[in-house]
């Protein structure tokens, strides 16, 4: 394979793993292996060039390994190390090392975070049918003492309950969730923040936000969103949220000791699912209404209006970014999706009633 | 391009007063240059955000390869020989083993809390105790293998050392040392320290050789009584500091000026929480642990030949102090030029004198651990 001339004498430094003593030798390259000979001519060892692997290359020189041993040989110059890797397949440098540990980290990293992706709604999904509902209730209920807890100061009184305005909004509730399938009783109250939305705890607890009461133009608009609210919980969406949650920030502190690239991660994935939680509340909130004889035709007017107010802050969040889909596109599912279109949409409450609701707060 | 690395012109770095020379020759010569040095940070840090922190593993072994390999010892330079694989396997079973069960269990105590089961304050307390003695015991056991694969992964001379001894037996000695040290107000912390040091180094080996370690406790009670006394001072002065703050927050409460009241407290917060137990306190700790390292490395020898040190506490208070200042302003950018001046703090304060022939120096029969520094990893105590 190699011309004679080819073969070459190095000089270079042997330890051979056995002992501490250093040996000045020359190493002859031959044909499919290498001789380490000292001076008097002995020869110390023989590697095959297939053992010869890169260890490190620092300021005392280049310094080559044999396969699965102590032994070492030192280079002081990089002609000697050239010639040994023009024959030698195994022997990298710090580069190609060094590349190959970025490129495998990298690639982990991804099939992690693809492969919890996949896996946790799956796991989700478990924990949440196997968690039985008096625990979800418990757990409800004092998350929900929590959240009223939160609002409550000299401004805000919490939950809304003047007597009539209960009234009224009992009465919408028991109409909107005629055809609804609830795992849980609702419990559905007002809180007295002038924020417009509303949402939904495990436990079946659902608050509506007096800045939502008041933005709404009829009842309509409010049965849809209660319609949505309520689709959450049939669908054990809360629960889901939650479980979802704790295991991922659990595996983010045990995968990446608690970065912040790890919670951004994690906040990337937990907006996509809530997304997509919404598209189902949204669908069932649909079918609900329609089979109420209610129609979709409210909850398409409060998105319209969602869009519009959108539109004017002009923050432009992008879609993967946000925790709701996007209320033009939810707004044309609504107009869509509903099937008694034509039907008139019927009236629940009275006027009265309605003025009762609006000002529970007062 | 490969005989650039070999110019031995390393940066000129300034730690104090050096015409104190240890005795004998120098136990390491540190050849770290700066610029391929701090270009290795940079990409372990850039590539850490990348992976979430997933490159640690690559990173670490990249920086101790190339630092290994830059350090001479007696003429040869010291090898490197872990891999990220054994880091990473390291960190797989301690998550699963460790890590695992006990975010687990954590978090499912803390579900009952959130549903409000009732839990009493003897059990809260318990566990609080119970939680430090945990971390106290499992930190020592994390230094004491992380040290015993950092050894196991350092050749010189194609010879590698090692860490013989148990971890276990070296956490339950440190929880020890922690329960008698705060019994005795921390006055038998030196002999404790004495204890726990011994159990490291006599278990080291090079090769077939053991490390020598024989210290004496009475030569550290002597800067030990220093400390010890000006910190009970600082106690005392931080009490009476204490009780003229209440007293003053008393007499506005009194006049019912709450308003008063709480601005006399915070504006003495700093000086209680800062200035009094800080800034001298640490100083005189870094003291202490510098006359302590001085006499640790002169209590060491190996084969015949003994360690010496001119170690002092003043400078390495100044050095520890300088970098740690360095750091921070820095954001941590500063971190491998800090590096290289302890390297340098040590390559121009520790000596070898005597002669004994590493010719009979032969292959360590330890058998290397399979796998590193997992719970090191997981306490974040696996640094460089």
């Amino acid at each position: 394979m190699l011309e004679p001339s080819e073969q070459a004498l190095y000089r270079a430094a042997y330890y051979d793993g056995k002992s501490a003593v250093r040996h000045e030798v020359a190493v002859h390259l031959r044909e499919g292996a290498l001789d380490i000979v000292t001076s008097d001519g002995t020869i110390l060892d023989q590697w095959l060039y297939r053992e010869a692997t890169f260890a490190d290359q620092g300021s005392g020189g280049i310094r080559v390994a044999k396969t699965d041993s102590e032994a070492r040989l030192i280079f002081h110059d990089s002609t000697a190390f050239t010639a040994l890797r023009a024959r030698a397949p195994d022997l990298h440098t710090r580069e190609k090392h060094a590349r190959r540990g970025m490129m495998v980290a990298i690639i982990s990293t991804v099939a992690v975070l693809v492969g919890v992706y996949f896996l946790l709604p799956f796991v989700t999904a478990g924990i949440v049918s196997i968690t039985p509902l008096s625990y979800e209730t418990r757990l409800g209920k004092s998350l929900s003492t929590g959240v009223v807890e939160l609002f409550s100061d000299e401004d805000s009184k919490g939950v809304c309950d003047n007597a009539e305005g209960a009234m009224a909004l009992s009465a919408l509730v028991k109409y909107v969730s005629q055809y609804t399938d609830p795992p849980l009783t609702y419990q559905v109250q007002v809180l007295d923040i002038d924020v417009v939305n509303a949402m939904a705890l495990p436990g079946g607890y659902i608050y509506v936000f007096r800045g939502l009461l008041e933005q709404a133009e009829g009842e309509g608009e409010l049965a849809g969103v209660l319609a949505h609210e309520m689709a959450h919980v049939d669908l054990r969406h809360p629960m889901h949220g939650l479980v979802r949650s704790y295991g991922m920030s659990m595996l983010s502190d045990m995968m990446f000791g608690g970065s912040t690239m790890g919670s951004m991660s994690s906040v990337l994935m937990t907006t996509s699912y809530s997304r997509e939680a919404e598209e189902q509340a949204d669908v069932a909130a649909i079918d609900s209404l329609d089979r109420a004889g209610l129609g979709a035709e409210g909850m398409a007017k409060f998105f319209e209006r969602l869009r519009t107010a959108e539109e004017k802050s002009s923050l432009g969040l992008p879609g993967f970014l946000s925790t709701h889909p996007e209320s033009g596109a939810r707004e044309r599912r609504a107009r869509s999706g509903a099937r008694s279109e034509a039907r008139a949409v019927r009236k629940i409450l009275t006027t009265d009633q309605w003025n009762d609701l609006r000002t529970i707060c007062e | 391009m490969y005989d650039q690395d070999f110019r031995d012109s390393s940066v000129t770095l300034s730690t104090g007063d050096y015409s104190i020379r240890p005795e004998g020759q120098v136990l390491i010569k540190s050849h770290v240059r700066l610029r391929p040095f701090f270009k290795l940070y940079i990409i372990n840090v850039l590539m850490q955000l990348i992976t979430l922190g997933f490159y640690r593993f690559w990173g670490k072994t990249e920086i101790r390869r190339h630092m290994w390999s830059h350090v001479e010892c007696l003429g040869d330079r010291f090898e490197y020989t872990g891999t990220a694989k054994d880091l990473i396997k390291g960190f797989l079973i301690v998550l699963v083993v460790f890590l695992l069960p006990l975010v687990i269990i954590r978090r499912v105590a803390s579900v009952f809390v959130i549903v409000g089961m009732e839990i009493s304050p003897k059990l809260l307390i318990a566990e609080y105790l119970i939680n430090i003695l945990f971390i106290v015991f499992f930190f020592s056991v994390a230094t004491f293998s992380a040290r015993r694969y950092k050894l196991s992964r350092t050749n010189w001379r194609g010879i590698h050392s090692a860490q013989k001894g148990s971890a276990l037996v070296y956490g339950l000695l440190y929880v020890g040392c922690v329960f008698i040290t705060l019994l005795t107000v921390g006055l038998a912390w030196p002999a404790c320290s004495v204890v726990l040091m011994r159990y490291k180094m006599a278990h080291t080996w090079i090769g077939t050789q053991q490390l020598g370690f024989e210290p004496s406790i009475g030569v550290l009670y002597k800067s030990f009584v220093v400390v010890w006394t000006a910190l009970a001072g600082l106690l005392f002065l931080e009490g009476y500091f204490f009780q003229t703050l209440l007293l003053e927050f008393y007499q506005y409460l009194q006049e019912s000026d709450l308003e008063m009241a709480v601005m006399a407290f915070m504006t003495g917060l700093p000086g209680l929480l800062f200035l009094i137990p800080v800034v001298p306190g640490i100083p005189l700790l870094l003291w202490y642990r510098g006359k302590t390292l001085h006499h640790f490395v002169e209590s060491s020898s190996f084969m015949g030949r003994r360690l010496s040190s001119v170690i002092t506490g003043w400078g390495y208070l100044e050095l520890v102090i300088s970098n740690t200042i360095m750091t921070v302003l820095t954001l941590g950018l500063a971190v491998p030029f800090t590096m290289m001046r302890q390297l340098s703090y040590v390559e121009k304060h520790v000596g070898l004198s005597g002669d004994g022939n590493f010719a009979e120096l032969l292959q360590s029969e330890v058998v290397k651990p399979g796998a590193g520094e997992g719970l090191a990893d997981a306490f974040d105590v696996g640094a460089i």
